[in-house]
């Protein structure tokens, strides 16, 4: 029998039972539609919080001091660690290929003046190093470098939404000089500030300015450094941060509370893994729900085939081999799963673009698309599924005693 | 063409095993019109379905044409029969959702015979039962007698060389049990071998030969002596 003689008796059988069919399809197009849109879902959680996550650099360490979880040394539960310049230079020391340093001094939020123009902003001393753990992107000038450091320059960079609050529209914020409290400081920088961060209102001085300028005691926020992922004893060199810290605030070793850690690139691992989860649960359950679209299609071509018995002993008795019978059921329920998957297919693309365009951006959830990747995966599922659900009702009907099948009843 | 020796089968049912055909010997010539007759239950159907490949035998031998049919494979078997052979039943055995012409093709189909070469043949098969203007009905549509020419269009398409009807004429009146009967004949004369299991005396009367089947033994083989048909040699 020719292809086209197939199709042509596939498609007779299948318009002949209207409803099963369609009954059938649905089971198949609502497996494939959950698969992809559940995929595309996970697809946009894991777009969001990557692209929450490139805002840093993926490799940075942020040391910080925290709070005493384990009483040690006469320390109680509750005590306040702060970190100081001297802890810096302990870090410096067990971590000597760091790169992009930064420590972070915090005189809180001022009022900051320009002419008549006035902003409540949060000040911040840093390193230059500032600039690149946070993957900051200059709009206009440069950020606070070497020079404004050592020499300890009253300089600062801003974010665009602080200078639009202190500038008037069209005015060039390099050069000015805004007012912080009683200081003075030049605008050699503004960056531009982004929503999925807490890099909004600030400004950012030389950490040695601050430090005089306002007098806040040697207190540090934060250390921050990148650590290239290629440094083979990194866990190693920040257990030495840990217990070197630790031993200087005279807090247990183990207490992660009191010397807080953090690695953006394990984050990142513990990110990856977790998506890779998520993945795996999706196709779980979208198999699941093929499968049992699978089992009924097989079903429902088992049903057939009983019903059709005759009408196989016939196509037998006229010259039908075995092979030719299997082919005609494995196609029917071939052209059934496949044609029904695609119109899930298709379903599921369109719902994803709609919310795509529909739900906003946010940290944790972005763009989800279909890829391609799973448009083929689907295609090949459907193909191996429709296969295995007409299988064992072609077997059946190959195996059918044209005899039997034609006996007056 | 056929010849069968010492044919048994005998069908299992639980653990006891009935005998249904015992010891049958039968030699049909190419063009020969063999009906075959005996009480119901006697292993005719057994016997026509043994000759049509469509079932096998215990022990014996049977020589199709030349070739031992013995333990053929399914495949094998339904080549055989697509080539050789043509049926008919009593009950028509049509496909009901297909037109009368799309019946007539299908063996054409699996013989992978190109659709526009297939159309035509079946048209001129049809018109050979006198339906030609039927073509486009489906069996719903059709009286019995029409439906069983449409059955003989189909078993003659592939211009057997066996035809093989079990009761043919069993579902159908006198009338139209006549009008069957000629288009067999006619084939018959054009060559083709019959053989026509029946209840109906003057239908058996028709044919060159007549077998009489009793409890699966051949108990009567008579070849009529005065016969109108000619016989073609093998
Ligand atoms: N598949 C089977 N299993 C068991 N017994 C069977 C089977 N097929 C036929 N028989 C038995 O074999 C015997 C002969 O059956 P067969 O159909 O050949 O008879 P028949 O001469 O054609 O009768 P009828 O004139 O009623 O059609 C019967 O007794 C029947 O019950
Ligand atoms: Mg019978």
């Amino acid at each position: 029998m020719n292809l086209l003689d197939r199709w042509r008796e596939i498609f007779d059988v299948l318009v002949r039972r209207k409803l099963r069919t369609a009954l059938t399809a649905l089971s198949v197009a609502w497996g494939i539609f959950m698969l992809v849109v559940l995929l595309a879902a996970g697809d946009g959680l894991a777009t969001g919080v990557e692209s929450t996550f490139a805002l840093n650099a993926v490799n940075s360490v942020f040391v910080m001091g925290g709070q005493v979880s384990k009483a040690h040394a006469g320390n109680p539960i509750g005590k306040r660690v702060a970190l100081d310049a001297a802890d810096f230079s302990v870090v410096k020391r067990d971590v000597p290929r760091m790169g992009a340093p930064d420590i972070q001094f915090s005189p809180g939020a001022k009022v900051v003046s320009h002419g008549n123009r006035h902003a409540t902003l949060t000040i911040r001393g840093c390193f230059p190093g500032r600039a690149v753990i946070h993957a900051m992107q200059m709009e206009k000038g440069r950020f606070i470098n070497d020079d404004d450091l050592r020499e300890r320059r009253r300089v600062a960079c801003i974010d665009s939404k602080a200078a639009d609050g202190l500038f008037a529209p069209g005015e060039n914020p390099l050069g000015q000089w805004i007012t912080v409290a009683d200081v003075v400081l030049q605008v050699v920088g503004v960056y531009e500030e982004s929503e999925n961060d807490d890099q909004t209102n600030m400004v950012y001085m030389p950490q040695t300015t601050a430090q005089i300028a306002f007098a806040g005691g040697n207190e540090l926020r934060q250390i921050a450094f990148t650590l290239s992922a290629a440094e083979t004893n990194r866990q190693s060199q920040l257990d030495d941060v840990q217990r070197d810290l630790a031993s200087r605030k005279n807090v247990a070793t183990d207490d992660k509370r009191a010397i807080r850690i953090r690695n953006t690139q394990e984050m990142f691992d513990r990110f990856n893994g977790l998506f890779q989860g998520i993945r795996a649960f999706v196709w779980l359950i979208g198999l699941g729900t093929i499968l049992a679209g699978v089992v009924g299609v097989s079903n429902i071509m088992l049903i057939s085939v009983a019903e059709r018995t005759r009408e196989i002993g016939v196509r037998k008795a006229v010259g039908a081999t075995p092979s030719t019978i299997v082919r005609m059921i494995v196609e029917e329920a071939l052209v059934i799963t496949c044609a029904s998957g695609y119109l899930g297919l298709v379903a599921a693309v369109a719902v994803v673009n709609v919310a795509a365009r529909l739900i906003p951006k946010t940290e944790f959830f972005a763009s989800p698309q279909v890829n391609l990747s799973v448009g083929l995966a689907a295609t090949g599922i459907l193909v191996l599924a429709g296969t295995i659900a007409g299988l064992f009702p072609a077997l059946r009907a190959a195996r059918i005693n044209p005899i039997a099948a034609l006996r007056v009843e | 063409m056929i010849d069968l020796q010492g044919i048994n089968k005998s069908y299992q049912i639980g653990d006891r095993t009935i005998p249904v055909l015992r010891d049958v010997n039968l030699f049909v010539r190419q063009g020969e019109f063999v009906s075959i007759m005996g009480s119901s239950g006697s292993g005719k159907s057994t016997l026509l379905n043994i000759i049509g490949i469509l079932d096998d035998y215990d022990s014996g031998t049977y020589h199709l044409d030349g070739t031992l049919i013995r333990d053929l494979s399914e495949r094998e078997a339904a080549v055989y029969r697509n080539r050789f052979l043509g049926f008919v039943f009593q009950a028509f055995n049509l496909l009901p959702f297909k037109t009368a012409l799309e019946n007539v093709e299908l063996p054409l189909q699996y013989r992978g015979v190109a659709r526009g070469r297939r159309r035509e043949m079946a048209i001129e098969s049809l018109a050979r039962v006198g339906l030609a203007e039927r073509a486009l009905h489906v069996p719903s549509e059709m009286s019995g007698g029409e439906k069983q020419r449409v059955a003989i269009a189909r078993a003659l398409i592939t211009s057997p060389r066996l035809l093989l009807a079990d009761e043919p004429t069993g579902a159908l009146d006198s009338k139209t049990s006549e009008q069957i009967m000629l288009i067999l004949e006619e084939a018959n004369r054009a060559g083709l071998t019959l053989i026509i299991v029946t209840h109906e005396a003057d239908v058996a009367a028709r044919a060159n030969r007549v077998i009489r089947i009793r409890d699966g033994q051949v108990e009567e083989d008579a070849a009529r002596a005065v016969s109108s048909a000619p016989m073609v040699s093998p």
